[in-house]
């Protein structure tokens, strides 16, 4: 599983900046980033390369945070990897609330992050069909 | 030339009219005393008998009717007149969600209406008029009020309710409207949307308007007089008392005439409860002199406003008010809603995801008021889905509005973006230049 830092921000020009830049500041690297949003508000997702740090230092500068688990898939980096993978979910009928993906390097293997319903039941699921699962991603040593 | 509706009344000289008032103030609290648990038991415990009010001066021996005794006595308590006599009830928002209720007898009505017909012909209004009533109609006073008033008068009255501009618009010019009665941020609305539609002030015959239930200033009545091509009147009047048409101004415009045969003012300091000179600001207190559905000493509106006691061009003898300039509680008036900030509170507070701290933002957009709630949300609670968070923002919407009977935004903020206060916590910010 990959831990992801969820953040509130209004929808409002500069928002999406305030909480990268904390983090920036605190030297913490952020490798992926996705952004849920309404006509008001958004909710920032990210993946960092400290989640614990980037936790304590949102908290302190007064963000509304906090830390899910994710499903991480690595993905070959092709034409149909993605296709493919998607076609287990179809079929074990697992419901995704929302995805978004982590290129390290271009031709390297992609890692996809999942945002499901139940999670260990999904993740049963995606063993039996021999998924490659990523338990961490290149680089990420320290988690939350 | 001055037009009356009940001329011996209006121009009543002060020495009758206090005669008038200290009889029927005398003959009200024997029937009060007598008919009505609850101010048999109030007066009781003053050690008060109504016999012991001898003159006007009295009156300030009398305990005071607040609002909260209307919600403690809901929704029947405080009638004196038998259920049977009661004709019709009204009523307000409260802050618990029970209603403020008031009931009226067909003395009441009579009441009513006349002082409606006396507050039109003081603004130019006769038979001859034609009357849109724009006051939304049912529990609210205004529609209901306004509509008597106009029809006992003789006027043709279009009973046009609140909504539907466009429409509106169509009858002022084809029905040939005289006389509009809304809220003044309504009327502003309306000149909005004049505009828009590609109307012109000649294309109507609009002269004036009865606009109250909320507060304005003389920079709206500007507005509204030039925009509209109207005289612009301000009508005061609360449900408790009456309704509109407790006090009206004439047409020098100079502080509404309080109907004083019928209503009793008083202004007391909010803090002391003592009551003040005439010119001096405070709260503005009535007793209802002439009523017997529910009649009401010394009630206290919370309005605060001073008392103009010199006399007026137009003749009419009775006091005038000035315009209200506050409230001496936190009660918000948003488009003619009674609106407390407790209620919003305890709407939010009812779902376990909000952080105690919030903030409600009213303001005026294109003439039309809004409230807008900046709430933050614990984290242990934040979600980072959106359809979870939006979920949220809708049921804090649906549980706010119907506490408060009008629509509010809620807007997300992150956790320290509302201000903690050192002192007392402020919690709205009104936006609103009245």
């Amino acid at each position: 599983m990959i831990k992801q830092i969820s953040v509130l921000i209004e929808n409002v020009p500069g928002q999406a900046y305030k909480p990268i830049n904390v983090l920036s500041e605190a030297g913490i690297d952020v490798c992926a980033v996705s952004v849920g949003d309404t006509e008001d508000f958004g909710i920032l997702r990210m993946i960092t390369r400290d989640n614990g740090n980037a936790i304590n230092v949102l908290k302190k500068a007064g963000f509304t945070v906090n830390l899910v688990d994710l499903i991480g898939v690595v993905v070959e980096d092709h034409p149909g990897g993605l296709a493919n993978l998607l076609t287990v979910f179809e079929k074990e009928n697992i419901n995704i609330e929302y995805f978004y993906s982590f290129i390290p390097r271009k031709g390297e293997e992609a890692i996809m992050f999942f945002k499901v319903e139940e999670i260990n039941a999904a993740l049963d699921k995606l063993r039996e069909h021999k998924v490659t699962l990523a338990e961490t991603i290149p680089g990420v040593d320290k988690w939350g | 030339m001055t037009n009356y509706y009940e001329r011996e009344f209006e121009t009543l000289p002060r020495e009758f009219l206090e005669k008038l008032q200290l009889e029927r103030l005398q003959t009200l609290l024997e029937y009060v005393y007598e008919k009505c648990d609850f101010y048999h038991k109030k007066l009781d415990e003053s050690s008060i008998k109504p016999a012991d009010i001898k003159s006007l001066s009295d009156l300030k021996k009398l305990p005071f009717t607040t609002k909260q005794d209307l919600r403690d006595n809901y929704p029947y308590g405080m009638f004196s007149a038998s259920m049977n006599d009661i004709v019709r009830v009204h009523a307000s928002s409260g802050t618990t969600g029970k209603l403020t209720v008031a009931g009226y007898t067909q003395n009441d009505i009579d009441i009513w209406s006349a002082v409606m017909a006396r507050s039109f012909t003081a603004g130019g209004c006769s038979h001859s008029s034609i009357i849109n009533v724009a006051y939304g109609y049912g529990l609210f006073t205004g529609g209901l009020g306004a509509h008597y008033g106009s029809e006992l008068l003789g006027a043709l009255t279009i009973p046009a309710s609140s909504g539907n501009t466009k429409r509106q618009l169509q009858m002022f010019k084809d029905f040939k409207v005289s006389t509009l009665c809304c809220t003044p941020s309504y009327a502003l609305y309306l000149a909005d949307e004049m505009e828009k539609e590609g109307y012109k002030i000649s294309d109507f015959s609009l002269k004036q308007g009865f606009f109250g239930a909320e507060p304005w200033s003389e920079e709206m009545r500007t507005q509204i007089q030039e925009r509209l091509g109207i005289k612009a009147y301000n009508i005061y009047g609360l449900s408790e008392i009456i309704g509109p048409g407790v006090s009206i101004e004439c047409e020098h415009q100079c502080g509404a005439h309080i109907w004083e045969d019928h209503f009793l003012p008083e202004i007391i300091d909010p803090e002391t409860l003592e009551p003040l000179k005439n010119g001096e600001q405070g709260e503005l207190v009535f007793t209802t002199i002439s009523k017997t559905g529910m009649p009401l000493i010394r009630y206290r509106t919370r309005d605060l406003c001073s008392l103009i006691e010199e006399p007026c061009e137009c003749g009419r003898t009775h006091i005038r008010m000035t315009r209200i300039i506050g409230r001496s509680d936190d009660m918000l008036i948003i488009g003619g809603v009674n609106v407390f900030p407790s209620q919003i509170e305890s709407a939010l507070f009812s779902v376990k995801e909000i952080e105690p701290h919030y903030m409600i933002i009213v303001d005026r957009v294109n003439n039309l008021d809004k409230i807008e709630i900046q709430v933050e949300i614990k984290d242990e609670l934040f979600s980072d889905e959106v359809k979870n968070l939006q979920n949220l923002k809708n049921l804090l919407e649906k549980n706010v509005s119907s506490a408060i009977s009008i629509s509010a935004k809620i807007h997300f903020v992150s956790r320290g973006t509302i201000e903690r206060s050192q002192g007392k916590a402020v919690r709205v910010i009104d936006k609103r230049r009245i």
